[in-house]
């Protein structure tokens, strides 16, 4: 009777082991899990109108050693460019402009560490509901991330928007969007809230509208040749930040209160 | 089951557990979306409608003291209708659990498991089934209710850390579509409350068949308030207009919570803690299955039985061709099926049962008297 009781226990053992290792190796194989080394973190997205109309899709990707190295050693600019790198993609849709730099990296994109949505103004001005509302809803990025629309191109603004305090790009723009708690003159406006603002009845979207040296979308042709020559030379100025109102209808009219306002 | 019987508050867990998985999933999706803004007051109506139900089940099971629908079912119809409807309910929940087992998995490869088959990922839910009803019933029952406290749980956390960001105004204008809506049309979304199915087979395995109201006013009430939190929550955080989401609700709102700096990415956890509910989910309802089995159709429990109808659960869950249909099968051939099946079959077939039986009573009564 004892070795029947042994051999059912050892049965029941072996069943239970055999399930654990099935369900283990078919959930935690290598192909099934996105590890550290096969990902391209995504730190910022930049949305722009391209000259043909379509989207222009930037994204600032991380290099972890870089980040890594300018978190332990010196802080220069020169340093920190190189700890991102700047993809821009034209393309119909967010997703295909994903797909499409997804293509070429040899590391799949992740979303999970955008720190902040950059919008030109030219985009902003002729709507942004419908990438707001693709981001939501894709699963990787986080509906905490920050939004911003800048005067200039998002890509100029993504390429030199370098941080002075900062070794880690990520880190800037988590900082740098959450300003307003030690200043009051801007707001943190994160994808849910500009989200949540676009469809509910007593409230209209906002963000942030920034910009690098105060260049606007015309002058960034004159800018990028003084960037080529003297990349330094931005070293010392501060990006500008103010809080504007935004919306799905009202945009235009909003950007050009400001303007007016500005004046 | 048979052999130690349930506490009141064990009977009444085996009952919450199937509203809760509900909730997690797209159960408070679906009632915003149809009612809106309106949403609260269709569930505290909803709530008071279930309750009132309850005491017409409680008043109609009241002359078969002990017994459950399938004894009364076998009372007005004979063993032919006992059969039909043990197999109807067979098939119901084989089907729920199925959809609701590809709803689960689908968010879990969507969101952890992006590389992953659907079927492995099925297969380890029903793998753990499998095993704890190969390990008993009992322990099934009991280890659901300890789940219980660190489930329940974690809904009330989820809902306190989402306080801050609560914007009351989400929760005007009050009567959303309307009045019809919300009476008329909203009386349907008592489906949410089709978890009481259970309750009709509980009575005989009770400690005390007395404990039988104990059971429905505890799960219903517990259900009724976690289905507010989770609704209400859900309603002040997100414009209901949004609702159409594909991923679950309430891990939409687990999301948004950190706990300052070094806790940012709290959805984890409470994903962790919902793996656990669909295992408990799992395994009860193949133990509900098994004892209609046993106690209708005369099928003895065996290994094999319950390998056939994990294998009958798998093949509902990899039928749905993608996401759309999932959500359909699950929002409204649900909604349908657990309203024919739960709210209006059943209820049916214990009228019959009751005046069946007081037609009995008043005939043997007549005799006396005659006598």
């Amino acid at each position: 009777m004892k070795g029947i009781g042994f051999t059912m226990k050892a049965k029941k053992f072996l069943i239970f082991i055999l399930c654990s290792l099935v369900t283990i190796f078919s959930i935690t194989n290598k192909k099934a899990v996105n590890t550290i080394d096969e990902s391209a973190y995504v730190v910022a997205m930049g949305f722009d109108t391209s000259t043909s109309g379509k989207l222009q899709l930037s994204l600032q990707i991380a290099i972890p050693s870089s980040e890594g190295n300018s978190s332990s050693g010196s802080s220069s600019n020169s340093e920190q460019s190189a700890s991102t790198i700047v993809n821009t993609v034209e393309c119909d849709s967010v997703f295909s402009g994903i797909t499409l730099i997804n293509s070429y990296i040899s590391k799949k994109l992740n979303l999970s560490y955008c720190k902040v949505v950059v919008f030109s103004e030219e985009l902003a001005t002729s709507g942004i509901e419908n990438y707001v509302s693709t981001l939501i809803n894709d699963i990787e990025v986080r509906p905490t991330c920050h939004i911003l629309i800048s005067r200039c191109d998002a890509k100029y603004f993504l390429e030199n928007s370098k941080p002075m305090l900062e070794n880690l790009s990520s880190k800037y723009y988590e900082v740098e969007t959450s300003s307003e708690k030690n200043t009051g003159y801007t707001k943190a406006v994160t994808l849910l809230d500009f989200y949540n603002s676009l469809y509910d009845s007593f409230s209209q979207p906002c963000a942030i509208l920034g910009s690098i040296n105060g260049a606007n979308a015309g002058d960034i042709e004159d800018n990028q040749f003084s960037v080529g020559v003297n990349p330094q030379s931005l070293e010392n100025l501060n990006s500008i930040a103010s809080v504007e109102s935004e919306s799905s209808d009202s945009t235009q009219r909003n950007i050009e209160n400001l303007r007016t306002s500005s004046i | 089951m048979n052999e130690q019987k349930l506490n009141y508050l064990q009977a009444s867990f085996l009952v919450i557990i199937v509203t809760v998985t509900h909730l997690v999933l797209n159960l408070p999706n679906a009632l915003i979306s149809s009612t809106g803004s309106a949403s609260i007051i269709n569930v505290i109506y909803i709530s008071i409608l279930s309750i009132i139900m309850f005491l017409l089940v409680k008043k109609l099971l009241t002359p078969f003291e002990s017994n459950n629908i399938l004894y009364v079912a076998e009372y007005i119809g004979g063993k032919a209708l006992k059969k039909f409807l043990a197999l109807l309910y067979i098939f119901h929940f084989i089907f729920i659990t199925g959809i609701l087992l590809r709803s689960f998995a689908e968010t879990l490869i969507f969101i952890y498991f992006p590389q992953s088959s659907t079927w492995t990922v099925l297969l380890s839910f029903l793998l753990v089934a499998i095993i704890a009803n190969k390990i008993g019933a009992i322990n099934i029952i009991k280890a659901n209710a300890i789940l219980m406290v660190p489930i329940l749980s974690a809904i009330i956390i989820t809902a306190i850390s989402l306080v801050g960001k609560f914007e009351i105004n989400r929760l005007f204008p009050i009567m959303g579509y309307g009045f019809k809506e919300t009476f008329i049309n909203g009386t349907t979304n008592i489906y949410a409350f089709s978890g009481v199915v259970y309750i009709y087979f509980l009575k005989p395995y009770l400690n005390n068949y007395k404990d039988f109201s104990k059971v429905g006013f505890i799960s219903i009430a517990i259900s009724s308030i976690y289905l507010l939190l989770t609704v209400s929550a859900l309603l002040m955080m997100f414009p209901f207009l949004t609702a159409d989401n594909q991923a679950m609700s309430v891990y939409l709102s687990t999301r948004i919570i950190e706990y300052g700096k070094f806790m940012q990415r709290t959805d984890a956890i409470y994903m962790f803690v919902w793996i656990f509910i669909f295992f408990s989910y799992l395994s009860v309802i193949l133990v509900y299955i098994s004892q209609i089995s046993k106690e209708s159709l005369q099928i003895n429990i065996s290994s094999f039985f319950i390998y056939l109808i994990s294998f009958f659960i798998f093949i509902v869950s990899i039928i749905p061709k993608n996401s759309t249909q999932i959500r359909f099968l699950e929002t409204t051939i649900y909604k349908y099926s657990s309203l024919g099946i739960v709210f209006i079959l059943s209820l049916i077939i214990l009228l019959l049962g009751y005046l069946k039986k007081r037609r009995e009573k008043s005939i043997n009564l007549r005799k006396k008297v005659r006598l």
